[in-house]
């Protein structure tokens, strides 16, 4: 009865005028984004986080909650129609959606992707609504060691699933930490690294540096590249058949508790749940000879498993105050950004925000599924603009958002300089997700390092004298030396190139 | 060890001594009462061991497989885009927001993809109109109007 309550309470919060028209515009800028290749949904949030800055809490927050699990329905289309994922958690729907789509059956592909997305999405936020409460009591048990170990897990985790060599990853996330340290001392107010810039005294601002690493350095290097070209076919008879219902039906709901499973942990996400629900798709199939030749189990499960793998990775960030992957920690620092502080007493001191964003993603479910069967010819359509046209218009949009956040030209400079350094860190194979995190994450993570030292006098051993901080810190070191081992070593290279 | 991986080793192991120094005028402090430096001290000295880890790391795949030769193959539009994009925000304040964004756009629009220059003229402007209309009219951003006090 507790959660019907404060389910109502979400619905009255979330169908508040001002609320839903943002409701709306997430999921649908979100869908629009993740069909267009080359803009994923972190560059997407990074670039709309300042126009959301001017709403009440929670609306920025529910807009672009809105746009990440937009950007996962979208990110289909293109899989299926262009062999191209529109992000890259609909990756693996290339295999046999595009396969699909070249034997005339992009209908039933783009069908089951939406109606499996729908039950994924809001069985996810059901599993949200339920799992959030009773972590969160558990979370008040947790003090400034705790919290400190639980963040260096979720950054280790991140770093260890990133593409490519971990050390790189680890390079990067320290980095990120350096430069959080930038601006003022919190504890005894000293500047440190500002150069003389006043601007700097209250640190780099989340804004430029995100939009710069991850927005503007996509058009460096996008700029010039050739344009795609669309697979001609007739997308007809979206609604899929009995048959393609019930070769579906068990992998939508396979996909759904994987996804949520991984999205809860550190490191985990949409990304990891799509591939794993490929894998367990096609290990318990009668015939795993169909995978790759256009199975829809292969389209089912992964793309059910991506959108529970968002509502999963909620818990964390809500809960805990801690984000287990780049575009929570962005939604982490759109809150705090707001003055709010989520952590296990946020549904008590913020509750319109939990439950207006839980609420919101049930309607936004279902927003996504009106738009997206009846708008795909559109969608469609939109692939064919160029990106001669296309890149000014992001330009602008980048260009006014960090501008309007602070009315500041250096925030257009640091901008420019964290787009230069996000086009480099592509070209020299160092991924710029765990600098975002170790940058958001830093001035906390600094804050409970230094309280724990206060709290013991100067001894390190508070962190390995707690259960849950010395579990983490196990885990964070388990991690680090598997990669010393040669042979699991060789199977994450083996997952990440599959 | 392939110039790329030079490159880029050089570069923490720099940004990692440069912190490290900085951080001990900074003051360091004991672990009972860490001062503002402590934690950037420490970062800066674990970017240096990673950097030396990369080089051990760098050396035994050199080992394994000898190095392939490395190009940055950097985008000739590049170029372009940073320097236009530098003029605009040094000259932002001064012309205002909507000429500034139209010779941008304008530029980036012939470098990148040129066609008839009346066209990319036509839709910098365009672009520019329209993205003042929703922003500052609509949306009530603060953008800069500039000497000409035009947008």
């Amino acid at each position: 009865m507790d959660y019907l309550n404060s389910l109502i309470f979400g619905f009255s919060v979330t169908f508040e005028p001002i609320n839903f028209l943002y409701c709306f515009w997430g999921v649908f800028i979100g869908n629009l984004i993740g069909v267009l290749p080359g803009i994923g949904p972190v560059g997407t949030i990074a670039l709309l986080l300042p126009f959301t800055l001017g709403a009440s809490p929670v609306a920025g927050i529910i807009m672009l909650s809105g746009i990440y699990y937009g950007a996962m329905y979208g990110g289909t289309i293109t899989s299926i129609l262009v062999n191209i994922p529109g992000e890259a958690a609909s990756a693996v729907t290339c295999l046999d959606g595009y396969q699909m789509a070249r034997q005339g059956r992009a209908g039933p592909a783009l069908g089951i992707a939406a109606f499996g997305s729908f039950i994924a999405g809001t069985l996810g936020v059901i599993g949200l609504m339920f799992l959030a409460k009773p972590l969160a009591s558990f979370a008040l048990r947790f003090g400034p060691p705790e919290y400190f170990a639980l963040m260096c897990l979720g950054l280790t985790m991140v770093v260890y699933l990133t593409q490519g060599s971990t050390l790189k990853g680890l390079i990067t996330a320290v980095a990120g930490f350096i430069v959080s340290q930038i601006g003022t001392d919190i504890i005894n107010g000293r500047p440190r690294f500002i150069f003389g810039l006043a601007e700097l005294r209250d640190g780099i601002g989340l804004v430029p540096a995100v939009v710069g690493l991850l927005g503007l350095s996509e058009v460096f290097l996008n700029i010039g590249e050739s344009e795609i070209s669309i697979y001609k076919t007739k997308v007809k008879g979206l609604l899929p058949n009995l048959e393609d219902w019930s070769a579906s039906i068990k992998p939508i709901f396979r996909g759904t508790i994987i996804g949520f499973l991984l999205g809860i942990l550190p490191g985990g996400g949409a990304i990891v749940a799509s591939f794993a629900s490929y894998a367990v798709e096609k290990k318990v199939s009668k015939h795993p000879e169909r995978f790759g030749h256009g199975a829809i189990e292969g389209v089912a499960g992964p793309e059910s498993a991506n959108n529970s793998a968002t509502a999963g990775s909620y818990i964390p960030l809500f809960t805990l105050g801690i984000p287990s992957n780049v575009v929570m920690a962005l939604l982490l620092g759109a809150l705090m950004i707001h003055g709010v502080q989520p952590g296990p007493l946020l549904m008590k001191t913020n509750p319109e925000i939990f439950w207006g964003t839980v609420a919101s993603m049930y309607l936004g479910n279902v927003i996504l599924l009106v738009l997206n069967i009846p708008l795909i010819g559109l969608w469609v359509q939109l692939l064919k603009i160029p990106y001669r046209l296309l890149f000014p218009l992001i330009l602008v949009f980048m260009l006014i958002g960090v501008y309007s956040v602070n009315n500041s030209v250096t925030d257009l400079y640091i901008m420019m300089i964290f787009g230069i350094f996000g086009y480099l860190f592509k070209k020299f194979d160092f991924e710029p997700a765990p600098l975002i995190l170790a940058f958001i994450l830093g001035p906390i993570m600094e804050n409970s390092f230094r309280q724990s030292l206060l709290m013991s006098g100067g001894n390190f051993n508070i962190f390995f004298m707690r259960s849950i901080s010395l579990t983490c810190f196990g885990i964070v070191f388990a991690l680090l030396m598997s990669e010393g081992i040669p042979s699991l070593r060789k199977f994450k290279s083996k997952i990440q190139a599959e | 060890m392939g110039l790329r991986e030079r490159i880029g080793i050089l570069f923490w192991l720099l940004i990692g001594i440069i912190v490290s120094l900085a951080s001990i005028r900074l003051g360091i402090g004991r672990a009972a009462n860490p001062g503002s430096g402590f934690m950037p001290f420490f970062s800066g000295l674990l970017l240096i061991f990673l950097s030396l880890l990369l080089v051990v790391q760098e050396i035994r795949k050199v080992r394994a497989k000898p190095s392939i030769s490395f190009s940055l193959n950097i985008n000739k539009n590049l170029g372009i885009l940073v320097c236009s994009f530098l003029v605009f925000i040094f000259v932002l304040q001064t012309l205002g927001y909507l000429i500034s964004l139209s010779i941008l756009l304008f530029v980036l629009l012939e470098a990148t993809a040129p066609k008839k220059w009346i066209s990319s003229l036509l839709w910098a402007i365009g672009v520019s109109i329209c993205s003042y209309l929703i922003f500052s009219i609509l949306l009530k951003c603060n953008l800069p109007r500039g000497i000409f006090n035009l947008g």
